[in-house]
């Protein structure tokens, strides 16, 4: 190889990697911190449950829950993205209005959403989004024979939105919160009109247990209404959620309504110090 | 324009939708006799599972009764009018339950001889000197006849303990199983028990079930299976003893055995009860048990009036010898296995 043509050489590869180097050596956006939003809440209240499987007569009593809930800007587009991890314990000790009869009943709610966010003004912003959910659960009649309980699972997607709007009162910083579920298809569990468990779980007679879930036969709702008073690092939250569940499947009725007073502390959580970079909150 | 005129139709529509499922109306009946008394008709013209079976005109029934209602009838006279009414379903299955009373139905009992005295049996074949365990006593008697008395199965028996009364019975030459006036309890223990006296997976029955308010709305017939133990099985000659008194889940048992080969059925004719009873309720808070699923023998057949003994061994107990200390459909069952007869 002759020099001129180590030096035609030496010159194509400099010059092809002058915009390689130039492309790489641009500066990068910082990447935001995205704190994680967490409340944990004790919530009591009133469930109200009508279960035809169990009885043609709906129960009262006192709800207690636990709850937690997970917010996080989406690591893809910070600013416009978000998701949200719910968890709900709940338990209910009821009782009918002759007092003659007893019920309880436990849920557990896990749902995932996604949710995309709009500023409309400054401290205020909507959300809306998709969401799944799990349910699991049951209702527990203490004096039936063979259908002393009912147990209830279901699987859904469907549409959430939230709103938010931050404010001060006086020093005291607020931020009121309203966040509703409604799922829209899915599947979940149902006996038949008169099958025992029995039949279905010990001789093993399942077949059309799992339903088709949708507005037509099934119509569950969560509202939740919240205001955050910070004080310091922490908040203090105080809120009222509202669950309905209801199926209409197999000629059974079920209705359960919660109505819960929230108490609870929630915070935005650093993985690291927040040094001086841009942070995308969630809702703060 | 446009727009706003699409999404108000959309919001209609949604409301609509939602109003087809959370706002299904549920009958709600006043606490008062009317009410209750029409839901208890209700909840039982919807759910109970033997009318066809029975040719029972419940229509008819609940107006005969229902004319007996007035306005200011007591909570108790309500509850005699509400039980006569029950009483036509010929079920003792079928429970009111108020915090006075209970209605039932035990008339099959009442008009059949007891064939069983309990006392005739710990006294002069056992001897007060028993073994007793998971509700079961036993024995092996004085002809080599193992001797097993089964009183409710709503005593749970333990794999465990069975193993210790089938290993202690293991040198007998036959066992008896005496079920009379065992009124039955869970349906797991009867599966618990047979499980003893099968080899192999055995069809033992058909269960059905109400598939919508209909009389006629009953699912297709789903075959109950068993398998054998993996523990200690008995394979000698077995003799089940039974009365009408065995009732339910011993009717179910008696049905299940009976069809197995090796094994003979003597007595009486069992109580029946071979619907799986539900619970549900009134305004004023009273709970009604009633049959909702149908559970059949292996040939598909209702055992609702009761299972029959094996053919030729049908029999009354004879009083006069009971007095003698005789036990007459037991001396039977020792004779058909120490002798064939």
């Amino acid at each position: 190889m002759t020099i001129r043509k180590v030096l035609l050489c030496s010159f194509i590869g400099v010059a092809l990697s002058i915009p390689v180097t130039l492309w790489a050596e641009k500066p990068k956006p910082p990447k935001p911190l995205r704190p994680v939003a967490s409340a944990f809440t004790f919530e009591i209240g009133r469930q109200s449950a009508l279960d035809t499987y169990l009885t043609p007569i709906r129960y009262w009593g006192l709800d207690v829950a636990l709850g937690y809930e997970r917010l996080r800007a989406a690591s893809f587009a910070p600013e416009k993205w978000f998701t949200r991890h719910n968890v709900l314990v709940n338990y209910a000790t009821m009782s009918n209005q002759s007092g003659s009869g007893s019920m309880m009943s436990l849920y557990l709610d896990y749902s995932f959403a996604m949710l995309r966010r709009w500023r409309l003004l400054d401290g205020l912003w909507v959300a809306g989004g998709g969401e799944a959910a799990l349910t699991l659960g049951g209702l527990y009649n203490l004096r039936n024979s063979n259908n002393p309980a009912t147990a209830k699972l279901a699987v859904d997607l469907g549409a959430t939105a939230m709103a938010s709007y931050h404010l001060r009162l006086g020093r005291l910083p607020l931020t009121f919160r309203y966040q509703v579920s409604l799922p829209v298809i899915g599947t979940y569990f149902s006996p038949a009109f008169g099958q025992s468990y029995y039949e279905m779980f010990y001789i093993g007679n399942r077949s059309g247990i799992v339903q088709f879930g949708a507005w037509h036969n099934r119509v569950d709702l969560r509202n939740y209404l919240s205001v955050d008073l910070h004080l310091g690092k922490m908040a203090l939250r105080l809120g009222y959620r509202q669950l309905m569940r209801t199926t209409h499947v197999n000629h059974i009725d079920t209705q359960v309504l919660n109505h819960m007073f929230v108490l609870g502390i929630s915070g935005e959580i650093f993985r690291t110090a927040p040094p001086a970079k841009r942070v995308v909150s969630v809702y703060y | 324009m446009m727009h706003k005129v699409v999404r108000i139709e959309f919001l209609v529509s949604l409301l609509a939708l939602l109003s087809l499922s959370s706002c299904h109306k549920v009958e709600v009946y006043e606490d008062d006799p009317y009410g209750n008394f029409d839901a208890l008709w209700t909840i039982l013209d919807e759910r109970y599972c033997f009318f066809e079976y029975k040719d029972i005109d419940w229509t008819q029934v609940g107006m005969k009764y229902r004319k007996k209602l007035t306005e200011k009838m007591t909570s108790e006279e309500l509850f005699d009018v509400c039980g006569d009414m029950l009483m036509e379903l010929k079920d003792g299955h079928v429970n009111l339950i108020a915090a006075h009373d209970t209605s039932r139905y035990w008339d099959w009992l009442y008009s059949s001889p007891e064939n069983y005295q309990e006392r005739l049996i710990d006294e002069h074949y056992l001897n007060f000197d028993y073994r007793y365990t998971s509700g079961i006593k036993y024995k092996i008697l004085p002809q080599n006849v193992g001797y097993m008395y089964y009183g409710s199965f709503s005593s749970a028996i333990g794999e465990g303990n069975l193993d210790q009364i089938l290993a202690y019975l293991s040198s007998s030459t036959g066992l008896i199983i005496d079920v009379r006036s065992n009124g039955g309890g869970s349906l797991s223990n009867v599966e618990t028990l047979v499980s003893r006296f099968i080899n192999q997976e055995t069809l033992v029955g058909y269960i059905s079930h109400k598939t919508g308010p209909g009389h006629q709305e009953f699912s297709g017939l789903y075959p109950i299976k068993y398998s054998p133990s993996n523990r200690i099985r008995y394979q000698k000659p077995v003799v089940v003893l039974a009365n009408r008194g065995t009732y339910s889940a011993a009717n179910n048992f008696v049905s299940v055995m009976k069809a197995l080969p090796n094994v003979v059925v003597m007595g009486d004719i069992t109580g029946g009860g071979s619907g799986l009873p539900f619970s549900s309720e009134l305004p004023n808070g009273w709970s009604i048990r009633f049959s909702a699923s149908p559970i059949y023998d292996v040939n598909r057949q209702h055992t609702e009036f009761g299972v029959e003994p094996t053919e030729g061994f049908k029999m009354d107990m004879d009083l006069e010898q009971a007095d003698k200390g005789h036990d007459t459909i037991l001396d039977r069952a020792i004779a058909y296995i120490t002798g064939g007869v």
